[in-house]
C-alpha cells in the first residue's frame, strides 16, 4: 500500500482531531500555532474567549518547541569552519610552493642577480635586475592571487576577518544550491512515472555528479564527515542515473531507483542538510557585521 | 522523526525547516493544499504523541 493511500486510510480511521463540543479541533489548534490555519479569524476569536482552548494552545506551544528542538538534532550540519580550514591548508601549500619556486629560480645556473651599483653594470643591466627584483615577487603574488581567485568561488577569503568568525560563505551557498538542484532531481525521480521524459534525468544527473565530487572532496579536506558521507550517498545514486542508457529508464529501473532513494531516506537527508546550510548561512550572516566580499 | 512516513517527514521539514509555503510543498508532493496541511498535522500529532511521556516527566 502506498504512503498516500495508507495515510488516507489513517485519516479516515483516526480522524483529523475532532473538536470537543464548542471548542477548537486539534487540527485547527495545531495548524493555527504553525501559521497554517484555514480559518485564522475564527480560531483567533475563539482563543480570545475560551480559556480551555487557551490552555490547550499553551501546552501545544510547549510541545512544538520541543519538536522544533528535537527535530533539528542529528541534522548533518554544514560546518562554517570548513572553508577556513580548507583555506588555511591551501594557503600554506601555496606559500610553500612560492618559496620552493623562488628557491629553484635562485639555484638556476647563470649570473645571479646582484645590485647594479656593486656590479657597476650599464642601464640595461640595472633595468634587468630591477625587473627581476620587482617582477618576480609580483609574478609570485599574481600567481597566488590567481589561484586564490579560482579557489574563491569555492572558498571564502579569510582576509580581513577574524579566524573564528563564520560568515556566510560562497561555499556554503554553493553547496546549498547544489543540494537544491539535487533534491529537485531526487524528488522528481521519486514521484516520477516511467515515460520517455525520464531520459532528461540522465544529463542533469551527470552534471550534478561532477559538482558533487568537488563538494565531497572539499568536505573530505575539511574532515566534515557528515557532509562527506551524505554527498557520497548522493553521488552513488546520481551515478546510477547518469550512467543509465536512455532506453534503460523503464518502469522496473525507475522503481529500483525510487526504492533505493527511499530506503536510504536520501531525499530527506538532502532536504535536511539543505535546511541546515540555510540556517548556518542565515545565522552566520546575522552574527557578522556587514563587510564587503573578500 | 523516524516514526514519520517519508511524505510526512518531507512535508514537515519543507514547511518548518525550509520555510516553504503550503502551496510550494503541494507542488513538490503533488498534493492539494488541504492534503499538505493534513500531512503536516499528522506529522505533528505523531511527534506530540511520542513526546507526551517526555513532556510529562519534565514537568
Amino acid at each position: 500500500m502506498s504512503d498516500r493511500i495508507r495515510e488516507q486510510v489513517e485519516d479516515d480511521r483516526v480522524g483529523l482531531g475532532e473538536a470537543p463540543a464548542g471548542h477548537l479541533s486539534e487540527r485547527q489548534l495545531v495548524l493555527s500555532r504553525l501559521g497554517d490555519a484555514d480559518d485564522r479569524q475564527v480560531v483567533a476569536e475563539h482563543l480570545q474567549e475560551c480559556e480551555r482552548c487557551q490552555e490547550r494552545a499553551l501546552g501545544l506551544d510547549r510541545q512544538l518547541e520541543w519538536i522544533a528542538t528535537i527535530s533539528s538534532e542529528g541534522i548533518p550540519e554544514v560546518d562554517v569552519g570548513l572553508q577556513d580550514r580548507i583555506w588555511q591548508r591551501q594557503r600554506s601549500n601555496l606559500l610553500q610552493r612560492g618559496i620552493v619556486a623562488r628557491a629553484a629560480n635562485s639555484n638556476r645556473p647563470g649570473p645571479r642577480p646582484t645590485p647594479p651599483l656593486s656590479r657597476g653594470g650599464g642601464r640595461g643591466r640595472q633595468l634587468d635586475w630591477l625587473r627581476r627584483r620587482t617582477l618576480m615577487p609580483l609574478a609570485a603574488a599574481a600567481a597566488v592571487v590567481a589561484v586564490a581567485f579560482v579557489l574563491g568561488w569555492l572558498l571564502p577569503s579569510p582576509i580581513g576577518r577574524p579566524a573564528d568568525e563564520g560568515g556566510p560563505s560562497v561555499l556554503l551557498q554553493t553547496v546549498a544550491a547544489h543540494l537544491d538542484r539535487s533534491q529537485v532531481v531526487l524528488a522528481e525521480l521519486v514521484n516520477g512515472v516511467p515515460d520517455k521524459s525520464l531520459n532528461r534525468f540522465v544529463d542533469r544527473a551527470a552534471e550534478l555528479v561532477a559538482d558533487n565530487r568537488v563538494y565531497r572532496q572539499s568536505a573530505r579536506l575539511g574532515q566534515h564527515q557528515a557532509l562527506e558521507k551524505l554527498l557520497g550517498e548522493l553521488e552513488l545514486v546520481l551515478l546510477e542515473v547518469a550512467r543509465m542508457p536512455p532506453a534503460a529508464m523503464g518502469p522496473s529501473r525507475l522503481a529500483w531507483l525510487q526504492q533505493r532513494i527511499e530506503s536510504g531516506d536520501l531525499l530527506f537527508k538532502v532536504r535536511v542538510a539543505r535546511a541546515g546550510a540555510d540556517r548556518q548561512t542565515v545565522g552566520a550572516a546575522g552574527a557578522r557585521a556587514p563587510t564587503g566580499p573578500m | 522523526m523516524e516514526l514519520l512516513s517519508p511524505t510526512e517527514r518531507t512535508a514537515f521539514v519543507l514547511r518548518h525547516q525550509q520555510g516553504m509555503s503550503i502551496r510550494e510543498i503541494g507542488a513538490v508532493l503533488e498534493s492539494s493544499d488541504n492534503a499538505v496541511k493534513n500531512t503536516i498535522f499528522r506529522a505533528v500529532r505523531k511527534l506530540r504523541e511520542r513526546l507526551q511521556p517526555l513532556a510529562t516527566e519534565a514537568r
